[in-house]
């Protein structure tokens, strides 16, 4: 029986490869049951208002599947790009939107959903108690890096706050960003590295924060008004090359309904 | 050299389909390479973007990491390899299992745990930092992460090697006068350095390569914690040349030292006594 084995076992392989093969080309036992699924790109501090944004839409829309991936907006941009298919793209910023948008990519305009203002957040046990505090040598604190939305956003709130009516002189920038001693890929990372007490400060948005500050695990610094102009904007579009592109529409405009806009204000983001 | 039997190939659709499946094989591992390096090829300054700061700064800290946790590995590896490969004991058991545990530890669970034992609030973290050794966000933290994910294929494959040397040879040696420590050195180790250099490359390329433990135990910060693999991560999301500038410039690297490994294995490491 030597010789029987030695050929059936190939065929085996094979056939089990090709089974394998057919099932993902076509698409078996994804386990939808037919269902329209809509994806969704959405910036990681979205993830939470997102999660029930997209249950709320698929409990109005029966038969409906949501799909959410979240990351920073960069990395989605930049999967975007390379050709990633998704119907709807929501960014933490109007940069990034931009970029999809000269890369042909999306449909239509681009609209501001939600805004964030940026807090400055320490660890609970932390000594630091004003955000002039920040600057001090040896302080280590932890951004997200230039490319992210967060980031971009942080740097201009540590530009914003060394102008002459902050009171916090005007070396307070370039002071605090030579304590940068991490920067994140994610803005999520940021916070999760403040509440771990590794970082002993960190710029997140206020949003994102609320939940840590509200549970006690990280404790926000107060800013100065003057800061107040220095938020995020979320933008929101339907894609171009989506498969569903009535679907992806009636998704953005949900997103800027009243009853998203309730969910959006209860975590924290406030209107555009 | 090794002796190699003439390749006799099996006919009839069984050899065929095997020869295709082969065939397969090497495509779908040669094609993204070619794919990198020829994409990498057409940019004009691809030259300028690899001697660039970006990347030289972040090469030079991948390769200065990479050799410490390697010299770490190794001096603590060799002993523990040695014990195990010989010991039958239940504790020397145990140590086994745990040794190679980061093997099959997903790298971003080894930074959760590097975290909560040498972070600051960790078990031995807190006590670090009054000692004055805080290690989070400094290049000790990426030694730390590539030393835990690299090290079990040192040891693994040391341990095997030592393994295939019998004790006789040992017991030989010992009995015409030789110190144990002189037949470890003069006996056991040349017939265990195949297996040795290739634990070597295999923990060398591993720590090299490191990258989820990296980035949640050490961060993201250039010249002091941004590896070759964060600073390609990063330039993705900026800059698609200059992440394949670096992908490039890494493949070299690796292709290099792989290489040289190769020989280094090949090599009569016996015969000298």
């Amino acid at each position: 029986m030597p010789t029987r084995s030695t050929t059936v076992l190939p065929w085996l392989v094979s056939s089990l490869l090709t089974g394998l093969i057919l099932c993902f080309t076509a698409g078996c036992g994804n386990g939808n049951g037919g269902a329209t699924v809509i994806t969704v790109f959405a910036a990681a501090s979205l993830t939470d208002a997102f999660e029930d944004i997209a249950r709320e839409f698929e409990s109005a829309n029966p038969g409906i599947e949501v799909r959410l991936n979240f990351a920073g907006s960069q990395r989605l941009r930049s999967q975007l790009e390379f050709g990633a298919s998704a119907d709807v793209f929501a960014s933490a910023d109007a940069a990034q939107m931009d970029l999809v948008k000269d890369a042909g990519l999306i449909a239509g305009a681009a609209r501001p959903f939600a805004g964030s203002a940026m807090a400055v957040i320490v660890p609970v046990d932390s000594r630091i108690q004003k955000v002039s505090e920040i600057s001090n040598p040896g302080v280590k604190l932890v951004l997200a890096h230039e490319s992210v939305p967060a980031g971009r956003y942080s740097r201009l709130l540590l530009a914003r706050l060394s102008e002459p009516d902050a009171g916090l002189g005007a070396d307070f920038g370039d002071q605090t960003l030579a304590n940068v001693a991490s920067d994140e890929t994610s803005v999520k990372f940021v916070e999760q590295k403040v509440v771990l007490g590794e970082a002993d400060a960190g710029i997140v948005y206020r949003s994102g924060a609320l939940t840590a500050i509200a549970t006690g695990s990280a404790r926000e610094l107060s800013l100065p008004p003057e800061t107040n102009g220095v938020r995020a904007l979320y933008p929101i579009a339907a894609l171009s090359n989506s498969a569903v592109p009535d679907w992806g529409e009636k998704f953005v405009q949900f997103v800027l309904s009243r009853p998203a806009r309730d969910i959006m204000a209860s975590y924290g983001f406030d209107a555009p | 050299m090794l002796r190699r039997f003439p390749l006799r190939w099996p006919g009839g659709p069984g050899g065929a389909l095997g020869g295709a499946a082969g065939a397969l094989y090497v495509i779908f591992i040669g094609l993204p390479v070619i794919a990198l390096l020829a994409r990498a090829a057409q940019q004009d300054d691809l030259w300028s973007a690899v001697t660039g700061d970006l990347a030289l700064t972040a090469l030079r800290l991948s390769v200065v990491t990479s050799v410490i946790s390697i010299a770490v590995v190794i001096a603590g590896g060799t002993p523990i390899a040695y014990i195990l490969a010989r010991s039958s004991h239940w504790v020397a058991r145990v140590v086994d299992g745990l040794v190679e545990l980061p093997i099959v530890l997903p790298p971003v669970v080894a930074g959760v745990a590097m975290l909560m034992a040498f972070g600051r609030s960790g078990l031995i973290g807190g006590w670090l930092r009054d000692v004055g050794a805080d290690i989070s966000f400094t290049t000790t933290a990426v030694v730390f992460a590539q030393i835990f994910v690299a090290a079990p294929f040192y040891v693994r494959s040391a341990k095997l090697g030592f393994q295939s040397v019998a004790l006789d040879y040992e017991e030989v040696s010992q009995t015409l006068g030789m110190s144990p420590l002189a037949t470890f050195r003069r006996v056991t180790l040349p017939l265990a350095a195949p297996a040795i250099i290739t634990g070597l490359g295999l923990s060398w390329a591993r720590a090299l390569s490191e990258f989820g433990a990296t980035m949640m135990f050490a961060g993201n910060l250039l010249g002091e914690t941004q590896t070759m693999p964060l600073a390609i991560l990063t330039a993705m999301e900026t800059d698609l040349d200059s992440a394949l500038a670096l992908s490039a410039l890494l493949l070299g690297v690796s292709v290099l030292a792989l290489a040289a490994l190769t020989l280094a294995s090949r090599r009569r490491w016996t015969g000298r006594v």
